[in-house]
């Protein structure tokens, strides 16, 4: 788009102009069309035919094809050598009082000439007397006894045979002034059209009519469109579209000798270069072709430049110089949309009355009848379309400005409604909604009975179907409305299902959500924000912890090494004193134990924060506990406990990372050796129930067990009394934590002193040891 | 008398293990730092080098490293990192042993005093190869006088601990289920077998390792069933 110099104002009056330019473009180009002999024919025509293809060229020719057979009739009736025989007997009467008369041509003519007639320009019999002399049948109407010029003529009934003379006489000029007729226009006068009808008898005397002179039958088929028709042949020889229905019955009564030899021969020539009906036709077929095409360029223009301008129009509409998104709003652009509306069928209803009232009496003061009709609808039309142009314009300014709806009556009419009904409580309104969506169908059922009732009357056809139309938009639009809540709500109930199955990151697609469900859905989406970076910081801060003990741990290590070392080498010392000998002993007891604190401090953060690297593969549970068996069994006789063990026959198979389950094993092998009473049994076995395999350690407490099951499990949690003994308090802790991230289950039960731990894992299969 | 370099940025640690050394008759080399063990490697003659890994300058990561361009001496390292994935790092870039801090002194003896012997005595021996003696690393069984070596050093097993490794090291590298070795050294099935095969496995470890909890030889899969590492 092009911002020149040229204020907008002048840019919208120059569209304007160019568009009712084209407007009347349009209808001009319509008009030539309409009007045109043509129309109704397509195009086709102006491409494929001819003047000689047309329908008028054949019933031009058909009508001389009339013309040549009457010469063909009287030619030897009345001309004698060339000329005409005024000579020719014409018919013969019989008055009443018995005396026959025959008339000759001269006779019967100058008889008729007596009483008035004449032939005029077009060899037609006017004139006549100014008083007839029809008294009665009396002595003026004698019996015809023959026609020369009818002699097939008969007579059936009674007073069928009595005629004038007066009457037969202006026969006889009828007859002369056809035969004239043609023997001017195609003989005496060069003519388009040449024929050469001839009959030959069985002695060979030819009836040669023609008026072609010496041109051979070939060269007059070389003029252009000829028909060759023979009495041998069944076959019409032609390029004629069309072939002139009267020439076959014509051609073969005229024979006069009842045999096949005779022929006829049309020919027209195309070129037209004698002035005649063919070439008058010829002139005026090309001139509405040219009319035809100019209409149809006309049209076409027209209505391409109607676009154009009428879309620039749309563009320019509404907008001045300088501020692009200014729209400025003509006076009648601020009424609400309705009464828009509302003007725009009263202006369309002015129209129609003007049109019946008004116009019609002008257009008869300026224009021919033929074309009053057609120039009051063109009014109509053009005057309907400019009141839909205007105020399709004024739709297009306040749409661009914004103000299409805001501005609308029910626009604002909602904007009191609305906030009333926002206070009511959800089943109310739905109810009202509901009971509304009731009242609008109903409404338009009844706007349709109501019309389909009255469409007699009102006269517009198909009015009661726009109540339907109506109402059937509604329906889809109400459809559409609970098809999009009901995927929203799928959608939110979708995301909250996955949130909360721990999909923390998910988002809900909100695209084509309704105001209310995207706030909802935003809600949630900004919830499942927090929870994943809550849960992306507590990942990072347990990564981050057991980082920090593992490099704590390592720090402790190196000088620990040098306490345990010299602990020992103060031990070699052979110091005899007994109270530095146990001040030693609890500083070997205390550092040993540090040790082991701060390797299984490194173990359970590890743990416990999933920070292991597992190596799962498939291990026997019963051989793994057997083993554990072996590596405790002399460790428990110690402190003098029984270990029983219940060892199924056959393999248990479990998918675990062995080295981790015998830390697991160990650690709980090492709580009983610590904490089981002495002189007690530690019973131990291994089944596999409902698909899970089991694992079972139960010992008797040597001390009560005043606590929690759950809280035995929290890191540095022990037993109270067992606070001064061996251990760094995480053995459970570590224990549970190693069997859950190898997808185990970790139990513990405490029935009185009765120590019970039960690990679980799913088995993969047992076979039977064989 | 062996000679023992001796690296760590602790100076206590360093005295500690040469007082242990030196007890057991050791000539100590010490060390601070990685560029102050290569040098002193490169003007001494020593026979085993125990180097700790966090060092400042050279680590012992390295260190080991470039000692390895020049020499095959056992290394032992000596680290506060207890991790596998550290284990693995140390003793795949060429150390020969792997003892986390803190250590027990008398392992690290027992550990320099091992590979010192397989390095000088046992290394001389590899073509002495005589019928039924089976050989895996350090340790070695003399099935004609049924006599088992651990680093040169005699041990003492009981005829069933005996069979036991026998069967082991002879199918060194195959790992053995409880049930198995049962029924191979007892020739009966084993119906309720109980703790006997681990805790003889067990005793088997406490004789023939330096450190039963992390044996070289006889190693636990656990779940599965025993193996003699094949080295």
């Amino acid at each position: 788009m092009k911002h020149g110099p040229i204020p907008i104002a002048i840019r919208k009056q120059t569209v304007i102009f160019l568009h009712l330019l084209f407007l009347c473009l349009s209808f001009a180009g319509i008009t030539f069309i309409i009007f045109n002999p043509n129309y109704g024919r397509g195009l086709h025509w102006l491409q494929e035919e001819d003047y000689a293809d047309t329908y008028s060229f054949s019933r031009q020719l058909e009508e001389d094809v009339d013309n040549v057979f009457r010469y063909v009739r009287y030619k030897d009736l009345l001309e004698l050598e060339g000329e005409v025989n005024l000579d020719a007997e014409m018919f013969c009467v019989t008055y009443n009082s018995g005396n026959t008369k025959i008339y000759t041509l001269g006779e019967a003519v100058s008889y008729a000439r007596r009483l008035g007639y004449y032939l005029n320009d077009d060899f037609e019999v006017t004139g006549g007397p100014d008083v007839h002399e029809w008294d009665s049948l009396g002595p003026s109407t004698p019996f015809v006894e023959w026609k020369t010029y009818s002699p097939e003529e008969t007579y059936e009934g009674p007073g069928d045979g009595f005629s004038s003379v007066e009457e037969l006489s202006v026969q006889v000029m009828n007859v002369l002034g056809e035969y004239y007729q043609v023997r001017y226009n195609y003989i005496d006068k060069p003519s388009n059209l040449y024929f050469r009808v001839s009959y030959v008898d069985d002695m060979g005397n030819e009836l040669l009519y023609t008026n072609a002179g010496h041109r051979t039958n070939d060269e007059l088929r070389e003029l252009g469109r000829y028909l060759y028709m023979s009495g041998e042949s069944l076959f019409v020889d032609n390029n004629l579209r069309y072939i002139p229905e009267n020439v076959i019955s014509l051609l073969s009564t005229n024979n006069r000798y009842g045999n096949q030899d005779y022929y006829i021969l049309l020919a027209v020539d195309i070129s037209f270069p004698n002035p005649d009906p063919y070439a008058e036709a010829q002139a005026d077929y090309m001139r509405f072709r040219t009319e035809y095409i100019g209409g149809a360029i006309m049209f076409l223009l027209g209505a391409a430049g109607l676009l154009l301008t009428l879309v620039r129009m749309a563009l320019l509409t509404g907008h001045v110089d300088g501020n692009r998104a200014r729209i400025v709003r003509h006076y009648y652009d601020q009424l609400p949309v309705e009464c828009l509306f509302v003007l725009c069928m009263a202006a369309l209803w002015l129209e129609h009355m003007a049109l019946d009232s008004v116009i019609p009496r002008v257009i008869r003061l300026f224009v021919s009848p033929s074309y009053q009709d057609y120039t009051r609808k063109m009014i109509r039309y053009i005057l309907i379309y400019l009141i839909l142009l205007f105020t399709g314009l004024s739709i297009l300014r306040n749409y661009k400005s914004h103000t299409l709806w805001t501005g609308s009556l029910i626009c604002r009419g909602l904007h009191r409604i609305l906030p009333a009904l926002a206070g009511l409580p959800v089943p109310l309104r739905f109810t009202g909604a509901f009971i509304g969506y009731l009242l609008t169908d109903a409404s338009l059922l009844a706007g349709f009975y109501f019309l389909y009732i009255q469409k007699e009357s009102l006269g517009i056809p198909y009015l009661y179907l726009i109540p339907l139309v109506v109402l059937a938009v509604f329906q889809v639009w109400i459809f559409l409305l609970l098809y999009r809540s009901r995927v929203e709500a799928q959608k939110i109930a979708g995301g909250i299902l996955k949130m909360s199955a721990g999909d923390a990151g998910y988002k809900i697609d909100t695209e084509g959500f309704s105001e209310q469900a995207e706030k909802v859905s935003q809600a949630l989406n900004s919830l499942s924000d927090g929870l994943e970076a809550a849960l992306s910081e507590q990942v990072k801060s347990e990564r981050l912890k057991a980082d920090l003990i593992t490099n704590v741990s390592h720090d402790i290590k190196t000088p620990l090494t040098s306490i345990i070392n010299y602990v020992d080498l103060l031990k070699r010392e052979n110091i005899s004193d007994p109270k530095i000998q146990g001040y030693l002993d609890v500083l070997d007891q205390k550092s040993q134990r540090l040790k082991t604190l701060t390797e299984d401090l490194v173990e359970a953060s590890k743990a416990s924060s999933g920070n292991i690297k597992l190596e799962i593969s498939e291990i026997n549970l019963v051989e793994l506990v057997q083993q554990a068996g072996g590596e405790f069994e002399e460790r428990f006789a110690i402190r003098h406990l029984d270990m029983v063990s219940t060892l199924p026959d056959e393999d248990i198979l479990i998918a675990a990372d062995g080295r981790r389950l015998w830390r697991v094993l160990e650690n709980l092998y090492n709580n009983a050796f610590k904490y089981a009473m002495e002189n007690s049994r530690i019973y131990v076995s291994v089944e596999e129930r409902d698909g899970n395999a089991y694992f079972t350690i139960k010992n008797v407490s040597a001390s009560p067990l005043n606590i929690n099951a759950d809280e035995l499990t929290e890191r540095f949690v022990r037993g109270d009394v067992a606070r001064t003994t061996e251990g760094s308090g995480l053995g459970l802790s570590i224990a549970k934590s190693l069997t859950q991230l190898q997808g185990g289950s970790f139990e513990i039960y405490i029935d009185g002193d009765l120590f019970k731990v039960q690990v679980g894992f799913p088995s993969q299969k047992s076979s039977t040891r064989i | 008398m062996q000679t023992v370099l001796v690296c760590d940025d602790d100076k206590q640690i360093v005295e500690a293990i040469d007082i242990y050394l030196t007890g057991e008759g050791f000539q100590v080399i010490k060390a601070h730092d990685g560029y102050e063990a290569l040098e002193l490697l490169e003007n001494n003659q020593v026979d085993l080098m125990v180097v700790d890994v966090m060092m400042p300058g050279l680590d012992g990561i390295r260190t080991t490293l470039k000692v390895r361009e020049t020499s095959s001496i056992p290394i032992i390292i000596l680290s506060a990192k207890s991790e596998d994935n550290d284990k693995i790092l140390g003793l795949n870039i060429g150390a020969d042993d792997y003892i986390s801090k803190p250590f027990n002194p008398l392992e690290l003896v027992a550990r320099v005093k091992s590979h010192l012997r397989r390095y000088t005595q046992l290394g001389n021996l590899t073509t002495q190869t005589a019928e039924n003696v089976y050989k895996c690393g350090g340790l070695q069984i003399n099935d004609d006088n049924k006599e088992v070596l651990v680093d040169g050093e005699l041990i003492r097993l009981t005829p069933i601990e005996y069979n036991i490794l026998l069967l082991l090291v002879k199918n060194a590298g195959k790992v053995f289920s409880i049930d198995e070795i049962y029924e191979q050294i007892w020739n009966e099935e084993a119906i309720g077998a109980d703790n006997t095969v681990a805790v003889h496995i067990r005793h088997i470890r406490e004789k023939i390792e330096i450190n039963p909890r992390e044996p070289r030889y006889l190693k636990v899969v656990w779940g599965v069933g025993y193996k003699i590492e094949k080295q």
